[in-house]
């Protein structure tokens, strides 16, 4: 049996999330529709494991919102004319007392936030380490004969890129179950958030670390599979596009990283980040599918097979609820300012209030 | 021999129910003989329909818990293995070429577990390469070094779709003798590494456990007080931080070691103490010198900078314990409404002193506040049982 582990990124996300990403990949893996996967049915090769780590930073902006709560009332028993409370004690109760929004903001930075700069970060790492190991324990994974990939997404790329060159590099750790056959990170934000963290919150270098694809004993996977959508905000700030001395140095020239570039007419639903969005494009789904399968990498669809596939696709793209207006809008995130900080954060918000 | 009409039937059951069901499609068959290779050991029926192979993959197991395995260590139990598979390797006179660089490699390999001190010397990134032929995925079997049946295949043309003829049907035959053997290898690499797999689930979940804990069993941490210890985390070293640990629970607090280019390669371990900075909270200020009615007022709390520190039992912060400098801030009548003082915490429980002007005042946090206000409802409880 092949796992599949999926990775969630930033926002709300609850188990149960990675139905809708699931329901994608069966809907194509179709052998009418690439005559490669005929051999390999679907649900007799692989199995899915959903992987959760948002409920970290929900129960702590619950627990901050329950201190707000009791800040906020209490404090009112005391005088706000009281003078001592003015300057930086005043400041911090109320920075305390305040009690976490469900924007945008809160919902989807945040995470980004607790994840680089705090140990919330560790936790978050840890529990997803856990549950992978848990799923690949003995009895239910023989890795003389089962094989394990990740499919992850936006943060989830951070989350794991940190995940896999920890867990891959001490020991006890993942080597003693084996590599991951297919690494496929969609919206890969790991080398944007190693850009915009405060160097004192060190990030590492993901272009020399161990999560590169490798036919040796290193590396953390067979194939990397690497996903952009050209108007995906969050993805073309800083886009992971390893130079050709990624991982060992053989990477690229091996074949084994394969990067997936999708143009920007390629738009079937608003939110361009989505996985869905991203795993329901013909060349990122055939590409997996290529790699996930047993063997070399040599079958894969043929170029009638994708011209079909695409055919179909931008069908889809001409009935996407999306006006001229809204595309204009979006592309015009592209040609803001987006070196700073700041600058990226006012992107995102863009973002959300696109979604909205 | 007789043979009784149950038996017979018996007998009859087992052969049918041996046979693919009227109807079901052959779930190893495939449209070409590389796939057909690659089902046989990715379908599990298919490589357990060979008896032969499922009694050589099955019987790694069984030799790691055979007679020898109270007296061996799980790594010489390995090593009898992979010398075992090394040896079941026949070279045949003028057979495939793949034949002879299967037993060169699998020489490599018993070499390399031959060389190897201790299992723990196994794991890690920084010992892949050092005993490379003894990590897992080394011996995939389409494996771009160890795919010798499938290189077989391509090299006598049979790899893709086709009607299946003499040549090829012997040169299947050829790629499942030498995968079988690629296959039961990475079985025993497999079984080595399984006390490293469990060492590392219990680790994780402990780890995982211990972070829950950090945050949730002792203090509760505002967001720039997490940002503030893992800058403190990060840049401890001989620093104050790290003075404060050793003092404090007798181990400093250790930056994870990283590669040349910045990346860590150990886990960041959960601590035993944690800076507190700028925590406000609230409590209940007694004052003795306060007019009848006023000494005792609800206070803020304000902890401008402290630590707190613990003991890890059963993945569990316990005996939590802190010490800080603290501001509270009441509505007082007649007093200074501001006192500076410390506060000590033991077990969630608090008790801050601090002196306003020339008084000193007590302020309790509300848990203890709560606890002791239990403890009243027992007191007045025991003592209306003893009146009764």
């Amino acid at each position: 049996m092949h796992v599949i582990f999926l990775v969630h990124g930033m926002g709300s996300s609850t188990p149960g999330w990675s139905k809708s990403a699931r329901d994608i990949l069966r809907k194509h893996y179709k052998p009418e529709k690439y005559a490669f996967l005929a051999d390999f049915a679907f649900d007799a090769h692989f199995a899915f494991a959903e992987i959760n780590y948002n409920n970290i930073f929900d129960r702590y902006l619950v627990e901050a919102g329950k201190q707000a709560d009791k800040l906020g009332r209490w404090s009112k028993l005391v005088d706000p004319a009281n003078q001592v409370l003015n300057g930086l004690l005043g400041r911090v109760v109320a920075a305390a007392s305040t009690p976490p929004s469900k924007g945008f903001l809160v919902t989807h930075i945040a995470d980004v936030a607790f994840f680089m700069a705090t140990d919330l970060g560790e936790h978050v790492k840890s529990a997803v380490a856990s549950q992978i190991a848990a799923r690949l324990a003995k009895g239910k994974f023989d890795p003389a004969k089962d094989s394990w990939s990740v499919i992850a997404h936006s943060l989830g790329t951070r989350v794991m890129t940190e995940t896999l060159q920890v867990g891959f590099s001490a020991a006890p750790g993942f080597l003693s179950v084996g590599k991951a056959r297919v690494l496929l990170m969609a919206a890969n934000v790991s080398r944007l958030l190693q850009e915009i963290v405060p160097p004192v919150f060190n990030a590492g270098d993901v272009y020399r670390n161990l999560v590169y694809p490798s036919n040796g004993p290193l590396g953390v996977c067979r194939h990397f599979i690497n996903a952009t959508h050209r108007l995906d905000p969050f993805a073309f700030i800083k886009e992971f596009d390893p130079p050709a001395t990624f991982g060992d140095g053989n990477a690229l020239a091996d074949g084994l990283y394969h990067p997936v570039k999708l143009a920007t007419s390629d738009i079937t639903d608003k939110d361009v980040h989505a996985l869905e969005h991203y795993l329901e494009h013909p060349a990122v789904h055939s590409t997996l599918f290529r790699y996930l399968l047993p063997g070399t990498g040599r079958k894969q669809a043929t170029r009638q097979e994708m011209e079909q596939a695409m055919a179909e696709y931008h069908q889809a793209t001409l009935a996407a609820q999306v006006t001229n207006a809204w595309r204009a809008r979006l592309q015009a995130l592209k040609d803001e300012q987006f070196q700073k900080l700041e600058e990226v954060l006012g992107i995102w918000e863009k973002y959300g209030d696109l979604l909205a | 021999m007789t043979c009784s009409p149950s038996r017979w039937f018996a007998a009859l059951a087992a052969t049918l129910l041996a046979l693919p069901a009227w109807g079901q499609a052959d779930p190893c068959a495939a449209k070409s003989f590389e796939d057909r290779l690659l089902k046989r050991y990715t379908v599990d029926a298919c490589w357990k329909g060979d008896a032969a192979l499922r009694k050589r993959f099955e019987g790694v197991t069984r030799g790691f818990a055979g007679k020898n395995a109270p007296t061996l260590t799980w790594l010489d139990l390995g090593r009898l293995q992979l010398r075992e598979q090394a040896g079941a390797v026949q070279v045949p006179a003028g057979g495939a070429r793949q034949f002879q660089e299967l037993k060169d490699r699998l020489g490599l390999a018993v070499a390399q577990i031959e060389g190897l001190r201790s299992l723990e010397e196994l794991g890690g990134a920084a010992s892949a390469e050092s005993f490379k032929l003894l990590q897992i995925n080394q011996w995939d079997i389409d494996g771009r070094d160890s795919s010798f049946g499938i290189r077989h295949l391509e090299e006598k043309g049979c790899s893709d779709e086709k009607s299946p003829d003499e040549a090829c049907t012997a040169a299947y035959a050829t790629a499942v003798e030498l995968t079988d053997h690629v296959f039961v290898v990475k079985k025993v690499l497999s079984v080595l590494r399984e006390p490293e797999a469990a060492a590392m689930r219990a680790q994780f979940a402990q780890r995982e456990a211990r972070w829950a804990s950090y945050f949730y069993d002792t203090q509760f941490p505002f967001w720039w007080e997490l940002a503030a210890n893992r800058y403190l985390e990060q840049y401890c070293g001989d620093g104050f931080h790290g003075k404060v640990g050793r003092l404090l629970v007798d181990e400093a607090c250790k930056r994870p070691k990283e590669d040349p280019a910045g990346n860590p390669i150990e886990w960041r371990e959960p601590p035993r103490y944690r800076a507190i900075f700028l925590h406000p909270d609230i409590g209940v200020q007694y004052l003795r010198e306060e007019p009848r009615g006023e000494r005792l007022k609800p206070a803020l709390v304000f902890q401008w900078a402290g630590y707190q520190w613990w003991d890890w039992k059963d993945d569990k912060a316990s005996d939590v314990r802190a010490l800080s400098l603290v501001s509270t801030v009441a509505d007082t009548a007649t007093q200074k409404r501001h006192g500076l003082g410390v506060q000590v915490q033991w077990k969630g429980f608090a008790v801050a002193l601090t002196r306003h002007g020339s008084e000193l005042a007590i302020t309790l946090n509300l848990r203890l506040v709560d606890r002791m206000q239990e403890l009243d409802e027992e007191w007045s409880a025991k003592l209306k049982r003893l009146k009764d």
